[in-house]
């Protein structure tokens, strides 16, 4: 922890921006998946690289909480690590990679493979906040269809999906609703994530900059994935456990190897992937005794999620 | 039910195009009923407001002036203007069709036939693949486009496809009242009359009332029993399709009549 960058706000947002945004943000917690306009500003990266998260994240963000950025699970890609050194630098808050240790999340494309807890904010880049805009590109229409909860034409992709396909081919920003009442896009995160945010006791918040929408699910609140009665929503599955880190039930990226057609699959999640790997090769750099702290929440992870050892 | 009530009760209906200082009437003081399983045609030249009045009953335009009343499938009855919108669109889903002259503004033309069909399904609640899907098959069977053509988008059909899957798609939920605006005029002579005979077998069998608003007459013969014809905006004869055709009264009437080409 250091002081911010002198001549900025904390946060890098001046306060009334701030307070405009947190209003976009009760709003959205007390209408769960409903999505809030709010005037989006520009902030010093291109809108499409997380403007509307780093925006929600710049008016929650205090000088106590603990930032976690990933992108694509990864702490470690460039706009994980410019996000984070940007609010360390404007926030002056303390960073961190470890999922458990922080207090605020924000996530490009992925939820932590350790599940979230009580307490802790994630906060979603969302680039396309409209889950019917490709099938009604009108805007006046699909806002008309959310208020009247008409959403027989969100069926009308998945029954085309099962027509071409013989099952949901719909594998990331899979729809879901939410509350039983709003039909809401997740952001890309991969099908695989979906299963997560259904009663979360985290609060997840999601902003979309270029679009200017805030939308919000609070916690222990009901996200259900759309599916037909007969091809009922299914998350993807892996065949094989991580390269590196042996743990199975986690979301993995292929990864090329050489230019002869050699590829590996590794956790997307890179936190989850180290830790698992250290508990591999033995808990002693962090031993004190069997299950520490972090290791155990790496093995309470999703239901099969179990380290092979 | 209560047969004894009709369907749609029109009284004084008109609509303005325009704001209250500059505006110009599509349709004036029309009035008319029509009960269950009837078919009524409105027949008059380009720009005499058979499309507007079609607009304005089935709330696609707004009432100026007058009342349109709707009996609902429970038998009450609704001034059509106080009803909300979300009112409005549950009885577009289960209980109206509207047939539009063109298949591109009434089909989702890059989705599948079948997803052109099943989409009324799901809306109204339908979540079995299976069944949507089955039920699908059975429309385009009975609008008689072949059923191996199922997965194939709109795109690639022919004209009169097109306006056979609007049909399929509008009758999968058992409308009990369809407007049609020229559902045969951008077709050729041949498919027209495939499709006329399609439109009278399916409109006898399942007891629909329809309003079909066309400016060809030999439609309205082969598929209304009663006729209005309009000029101007206004009604100016209404009557049984035989008497009006055959024993016009108006001269504008007896003109349109007499224009018929022979073939």
């Amino acid at each position: 922890m250091s002081a911010p960058l002198d001549g900025y706000n904390i946060g890098y947002l001046d306060e009334q921006t701030k307070r405009m945004i947190r209003r976009a943000l009760l709003k959205a917690v007390a209408i769960p998946g409903f999505q809030v306009p709010f005037a989006s500003r520009e902030v010093p990266m291109p809108r499409g690289w997380g403007t509307g998260g780093v925006q929600v994240t710049a008016s929650i963000i205090g000088q106590d909480d603990v930032l976690k950025v990933i992108d694509q699970g990864a702490d470690d890609t460039t706009n994980a690590v410019s996000i984070r050194s940007f609010f360390a630098a404007v926030a002056g808050v303390r960073t961190t990679t470890r999922t458990g240790e922080a207090t605020i999340i924000q996530t490009r494309h992925r939820i932590p493979e350790t599940p979230l807890a009580a307490g802790q904010t994630i906060v979603y880049q969302v680039p396309g906040p409209e889950p019917l805009r490709f099938l009604e590109p009108r805007e006046t229409e699909t806002r008309r269809l959310h208020a009247l909860a008409d959403y027989g034409l969100m069926y009308v992709k998945l029954y085309e999906d099962i027509a071409r396909y013989g099952h949901i081919a719909t594998t990331y920003d899979y729809p879901v609703m939410v509350n039983g009442r709003y039909l809401m896009a997740p952001s890309p995160i991969p099908s695989f994530d979906n299963p997560k945010m259904h009663r979360s006791p985290a609060l997840q918040l999601f902003g979309a900059g270029r679009e200017k929408r805030i939308y919000a699910v609070p916690p222990y609140t009901d996200v259900e994935s759309l599916g037909f009665e007969d091809h009922p929503f299914e998350p993807q599955r892996f065949d094989q456990p991580c390269a590196i880190c042996g743990s199975a039930g986690v979301y993995l990226d292929e990864v090329i190897t050489d230019d002869k057609g050699g590829s590996m699959f590794v956790c997307s999640d890179t936190d989850h992937c180290e830790r698992a790997a250290a508990a591999l090769a033995g808990t002693s750099a962090t031993g004190t005794g069997t299950g520490t702290g972090t290791d155990t929440d790496t093995d309470t992870d999703t239901d099969t999620g179990e380290v092979t050892a | 039910m209560n047969d004894a009530q009709p369907l749609l009760e029109v009284r004084g209906a008109g609509h303005a195009y325009g704001d209250h200082s500059a505006s110009r009437w599509g349709c004036r003081d029309v009035d008319f009923d029509l009960w269950p399983g009837e078919v009524i045609a409105v027949v008059g030249e380009s720009g005499s407001g058979k499309t507007t009045l079609l607009g304005a009953l089935s709330q696609r335009l707004s009432l100026t002036e007058g009342s349109v009343r709707y009996r609902l499938a429970d038998g009450t009855v609704v001034d059509l203007a106080e009803l909300s919108e979300a009112a409005v669109r549950r009885l577009w889903r289960t209980e109206w069709g509207f047939v539009h002259q063109d298949p591109a503004d009434g089909l989702r033309m890059h989705v599948s036939a079948g997803g052109n069909v099943g989409e009324p399904l799901m809306a109204i609640g339908w979540r079995h693949y299976g069944r949507v899907r089955a039920a699908a098959a059975e429309w385009l069977e009975r609008v008689e486009i072949p059923v191996d053509r199922i997965d194939d988008a709109p795109v690639t059909f022919s004209g009169g496809m097109r306006q056979r899957l609007q049909i399929a798609r509008n009758l999968v939920v058992s409308p009990r009242l369809v407007f049609m605006d020229e559902p045969t005029s951008g077709l050729d002579v041949s498919v027209q009359a495939r499709l006329l005979d399609l439109l009278r077998g399916l409109v006898a069998e399942l007891g629909l009332a329809v309003v079909i608003v066309t400016h060809d007459l030999a439609v309205a013969r082969l598929l209304s029993h009663r006729i209005m014809v309009m000029k101007e905006g206004r009604v100016i004869e209404t009557g049984l399709t035989d008497q009006v055709l055959d024993d016009p009264r108006e001269p504008y009437t007896q003109l349109l009549v007499s224009s018929i080409l022979p073939a």
